[in-house]
């Protein structure tokens, strides 16, 4: 590139972000008041490639604008949006990516609620304007938790550097930090967790300096070594009891191993594995034969949505080695919260018949249906590009596979608190890089084609080179910023005690 | 009157031949930091980018450094850019102190021979260079105020400004600020109003801390002005922010005591030869210095290995590493790639340092340069998972550079990984000097007709591997049988194997090995592959030399006239011998396997 093009190119750079940004908002203002649709245009038999793919999907009425990129070649381009006895929103632009304003997309969605709309997509080429097929889309009546809490990670191997938990307001495009590792030393945190989507009863663990698990119950902020002499490790994965007051967590040890061909990249293997049952109360750790069996290997607990059964995964241990013929069941435990000893446990879905393994378990807040991932083997789905969601109708244990899945990784999920949305982790963009998307599930069970996280700039996850990992709903915004974790931080964890039968 | 020319005559010689000695240095001594400065960063026009610097005070100094540095792409502009910066302070602080009547061009020449030595540590990027400009212009636009509520206004304000855009620099003008109301004004109140400043300087970081960064506290006072990667470094540029508030004391106490009005230095035919004495003492002895400075010698070929290696100068690399005689890993393994890539492994690797098998792979670790110099290696031998492993290793911990990016775009497309490619090209294609390297793999993935006529890319691709092994990081032998499993025609991972065994001391193995020559189409035997052959046959009493091929006549003499040699000191000493040996037989696998 010779050196005037390269001026050229930081000085469009400059005159792209700033100046001539205004006074495009200024003339497309302009240009909406004067002309509002398009009458005269040739039609094309195709529907316009948009990304991300906001076609055919069905979203809450409470969702932020669903920004979007044409990805066809135009001098100008015209959306509509419209529907039955809404008022229309009409963007012109000269460019691909297409920003709705705010203001009106809440109007329009209120007007919408469970209607369909149409996305009307115009591109004047020479001269003349070209229509596409019209997308259409459903506005549900239900809306989704506000707010949606991620970490934000490399999909990297062994290191990290800048790693934050964010929360982001699905109502418009604030995201703010609830911690980032810049005020920890730059340590690792993980495991965010939140007690039935609620803002007020959530932990995560911090790993290397200042380790620990962190703990927001009834306004206080406490930090707790859940690592005790009898327990393989501290708590890793985590699940609130519906109660409030107890958490079940796994303890594991964990190796990584990389692979050598191209279509896989790690391999995540316990190489010891329980459970444990957390007291946020009395701060005591316990475990019972039952969920820590020496010649098997539990994981990923999540509770029954009265709290009466703790359910998780378990498969039979087994050497490194033969990491690919390690298969997790599906299990679960009878579980007393008033005498917290737990009773009997029954499969609830075996790996033998189903020939995968299981990992994630999530119950539904009303209780009729398991959501859970199955992949080839192991359980550490997120690097395993078969794993898929399935759900298991727990009335009449009948286990489908909805269509919301792609050809890529779909892993970490979780239920609003309505039980009507879904949030799960997917790899399908691009098979390395972790985006959250939403589903609409009805009362009977029926899920809707997802839709990715709208961004302010559409064009936002081209060059995003992070990964949102562990996706959880909440009903609203947790009121914790890095600064609250200070002192925590720097003063000693509180040490769990072991308590063993319980 | 005439007098007055005459100074400013020796002064602008003074300065001139300052200056191109300070950019003739950086120019020719510097050309590989500035080049690695450029290569660990990555420039992008984009807005997240920008907001991604606004996380920290001073961080909008750091951006424009990184703004600057992206030209750094070619050298001669870097030592350039460098030196107009230096020029700048020298003006800045020249200006300022002659408002205080310190005269003298020593003075202001001396923050940019600080700024010579802090600059030599790869990681005192420019940004802290700009931010003390920005800083030194603060202070020069306040002292020129002369109305006081004026000043003060001005100077409230520009400690706020400052401390958003320098971090910590604004400390430096805020102490400049209080000594000059304390000791260059006359007025009734100026205890109190430095007072003022110095609390100004407390509450304002505290109140950004609370209020918008998320930082630890302390760093809310020391972002930017405290180095981090090196304490050499951190007290070098500790000494020079100090230098100036110092000066500005000791001047006054002095012009006090000798009441005096003024401090001048007088220009004459003698002060100009101790000016010119002192900057070419200083260019002779700064090569000396930079042993024991953060730039030494070991750093300084390294720098030049990874320049040259970036654009496959492999003789420039051998060049470079002749005139190291260390151990260093880096340098080692980097070597003996350039000596496979050059076709002279098996013939040269012991006329440089070895230090066994952990000579061909850096040894896995987590800090911010292993992974970036060691992801080369796996490339160059078709090991692209770990390839792609170490370079995104990399990337995550020391951030988005351009030599990492365009590693994770060939070993993704080379293994099919599109999707993934496209997301780096994308980011690439937001810098200035790689946007056109971006839309050249851009053009490849939308038109995958284009990509078949790439040689490397179908040359490694060839190479990918099919059956799936773990990789092993401990012992890289193993992996090299891998990927001689998957392809045995892959003369590297071959050759590399056969010198793992050799630098293992492994000479049953390696004998095993030596018939697969032939496959590999070698005319003859290596020379270290005979020494080694030799030694096994004087061990085994067997004969291994594959079919069609022959040990040389001179290698077999020199055989013979290193047991000679080395028959004295049978009984003797190891040392003894090893000193003897070493000056005729130093380069020899014979030496090598006795007494490493």
């Amino acid at each position: 590139m010779i050196l005037s093009e390269k001026i050229q190119f930081i000085f469009l750079f400059f005159v792209n972000h700033y100046s001539i940004k205004v006074w495009l908002i200024l003339m497309s203002g302009l240009l909406c008041a004067c002309s509002d649709s398009i009458s005269n245009y040739s039609e094309i038999a195709r529907k316009p490639k948009i990304d991300p793919d906001y076609c055919g999907i069905t979203i809450p009425p409470n969702i932020a604008p669903l920004n979007f990129i044409i990805n066809e070649e135009a001098e100008k381009y015209y959306v509509q949006i419209h529907a039955l006895n809404c008022e229309s929103i009409n963007i012109h632009s000269n460019g691909k990516n297409i920003r709705i304003s705010a203001s009106k997309w809440k109007l329009f969605l209120e007007q919408c609620k469970g209607k369909d709309y149409f996305i009307e997509i115009f591109t004047k080429q020479e001269g003349k304007w070209d229509k596409y097929q019209t997308l259409i889309n459903h506005v549900a009546t239900d809306s989704i938790d506000s707010y949606l809490v991620y970490r934000l990670i490399d999909p990297g191997f062994k290191s990290w550097n800048k790693m934050g938990i964010y929360q982001r307001c699905l109502e418009n495009f604030c995201e703010t930090p609830i911690m980032v590792n810049d005020v920890s030393d730059g340590n690792c945190m993980n495991c965010h967790s939140f007690s039935k989507n609620s803002n007020n009863l959530m932990l995560f663990h911090m790993r290397g300096k200042n380790p620990g698990t962190i703990i927001y119950r009834n306004g206080k902020i406490s930090r707790v070594n859940t690592k005790t002499t009898q327990t393989i490790s501290a708590g890793v994965y985590p699940a609130w009891h519906p109660n409030g007051r107890y958490v079940a967590f796994s303890v594991n040890q964990i190796i990584q191993k990389f692979h050598s061909v191209p279509d896989r990249k790690i391999e995540v293997i316990d190489t010891l594995s329980d459970l444990i049952l957390y007291d946020t109360e009395t701060n005591v750790v316990a475990s019972c034969a039952e969920i820590s069996l020496k010649e098997r290997f539990e994981t990923f607990p999540s509770w029954s949505n009265d709290g009466k059964f703790l359910y998780f995964c378990s498969a039979k241990a087994s050497s490194p080695s033969k990491y690919d013929k390690i298969q997790y069941d599906l299990l679960r435990i009878a579980f007393n919260s008033e005498t917290s000893l737990f009773g009997e446990v029954d499969t609830v879905i075996s790996s033998s018949k189903t020939g995968s393994s299981i990992s994630f378990p999530r119950i539904s807040p009303d209780g009729k249906f398991l959501l859970f991932c199955m992949s080839k083997y192991g359980n550490f789905s997120i690097w395993h590009a078969e794993s898929d969601l399935y759900l298991k109708n727990l009335k009449n244990g009948e286990i489908i596979k909805p269509d919301i899945n792609s050809d890529f990784t779909e892993s970490y999920h979780t239920w609003s608190s309505s039980g009507r949305w879904i949030v799960f982790s997917s790899r399908r963009k691009d098979g390395l890089f972790t985006r959250p998307y939403f589903a609409y599930f009805d009362t009977t069970g029926k899920a809707f084609k997802p839709f990715l996280l709208p961004q302010k700039r559409p064009e936002f996850y081209k060059t995003f080179l992070k990964s949102f990992n562990v996706p959880e709903l909440i009903i609203n915004k947790v009121d914790l910023n890095p600064r609250d974790f200070l002192k925590i931080i720097k003063s000693d964890p509180i040490d769990a005690t072991f308590k063993s039968n319980y | 009157m005439k007098k007055i020319v005459k100074i400013v005559f020796y002064k602008r010689i003074f300065a001139g031949i300052f200056i191109i000695a300070y950019f003739s240095f950086n120019a020719l001594f510097n050309q590989y930091l500035f080049s690695y400065q450029e290569q660990i960063q990555l420039f992008r026009f984009d807005l997240d980018y920008f907001t991604s610097f606004l996380t920290k005070p001073g961080g909008l100094t750091n951006y424009l450094g990184a703004f600057f540095i992206q030209f750094y792409f070619i050298p001669l502009i870097g030592a350039f850019i460098v030196t107009v910066a230096g020029i700048a302070v020298s003006l800045l602080t020249g200006y300022i102190l002659r408002k205080y009547k310190i005269f003298g061009i020593i003075w202001s020449i001396i923050p940019v021979l600080f700024l010579f030595f802090l600059q030599s540590n790869p990681y005192f990027t420019l940004g802290y260079t700009l931010g003390l400009i920005f800083t030194l212009s603060s202070i020069a636009l306040c002292i020129t105020i002369y109305n006081n509520d004026i000043r003060y206004i001005t100077q409230f304000i520009g400690f706020i400004f400052l401390y958003w855009i320098s971090g910590g620099f604004s400390f430096l003008f805020i102490l400049f600020c209080s000594i000059h109301e304390l000791f260059f004004t006359k007025i009734r109140y100026r205890f109190f109003i430095s007072l003022g400043y110095m609390l100004i300087a407390v509450i304002i970081p505290y109140l950004a801390w609370e209020s918008i960064y998320y930082i630890p506290l302390p760093e809310a006072w020391s972002s930017l002005i405290f180095f981090q990667n090196s304490v050499q470094t951190r007290n070098g540029f500790l000494l020079l922010l100090l230098y100036y508030p110092c000066l500005l004391i000791v001047a006054k106490i002095r012009l006090t005591q000798l009441k005096k009005i003024d401090y001048k230095f007088g220009w004459n035919w003698k002060t100009f030869i101790v000016g010119f004495v002192l900057i070419a003492g200083f260019i002779f002895t700064v090569p000396v210095i930079r042993k024991w400075d953060a730039y030494n010698n070991r750093i300084s070929t390294l720098l030049g290995i990874f320049y040259n290696t970036k654009d496959e100068k492999w003789d420039k690399v051998i060049k470079l590493s002749s005139k190291y005689s260390g151990t260093d890993p880096f340098i080692v393994s980097y070597t003996n790639l350039a000596l496979y890539k050059s076709g002279q492994l098996g013939d040269k690797m012991f006329n440089f340092s070895q230090i066994g098998p952990r000579g061909l792979f850096l040894k896995w670790e987590e800090d911010n340069v292993t992974p970036i110099f060691g992801c080369e290696v796996f490339y160059q031998l078709g090991y692209f998972n770990e390839a792609y492993r170490w370079a995104f290793e990399a990337m995550v911990s020391t951030g988005q550079s351009p030599y990492l990016l365009k590693r994770l775009v060939l070993t993704s497309i080379i293994n099919g990984n599109n999707s993934v490619a496209e997301k780096y090209i994308e980011v690439l294609n937001q810098s200035l000097f790689y946007r056109k390297w971006a839309q050249h793999y851009s053009d490849y993935l939308n038109n995958p007709t284009l990509l078949l006529k790439d040689n490397e890319i179908n040359e490694k691709r060839h190479l990918l591997i099919h059956t799936d092994f773990f990789a092993d990081l401990d012992n890289f032998d193993i992996n090299l049988i891998h990927l001689l499993e998957n392809h045995p025609e892959n003369r590297m991972a071959f050759e590399y194997y056969m010198t793992s065994l050799l630098l293992g001391k492994n000479i049953t193995e390696f004998a095993s090995n030596i018939n697969r020559l032939k496959d590999y189409g070698y005319k003859e035997i290596p020379l270290h592959y005979e020494e080694a052959l030799i030694i096994y046959i004087v061990n085994f009493n067997e004969n291994f030399v594959p079919k069609d091929y022959t040990i040389r006549e001179s290698t077999i003499q020199r055989f013979k006239n290193y047991v000679d040699t080395y028959s004295p000191y049978f009984a003797r000493k190891k040392q003894d011998a090893a000193k003897v040996l070493s000056k005729l037989y130093g380069n020899t696998y014979w030496f090598y396997s006795q007494f490493y």
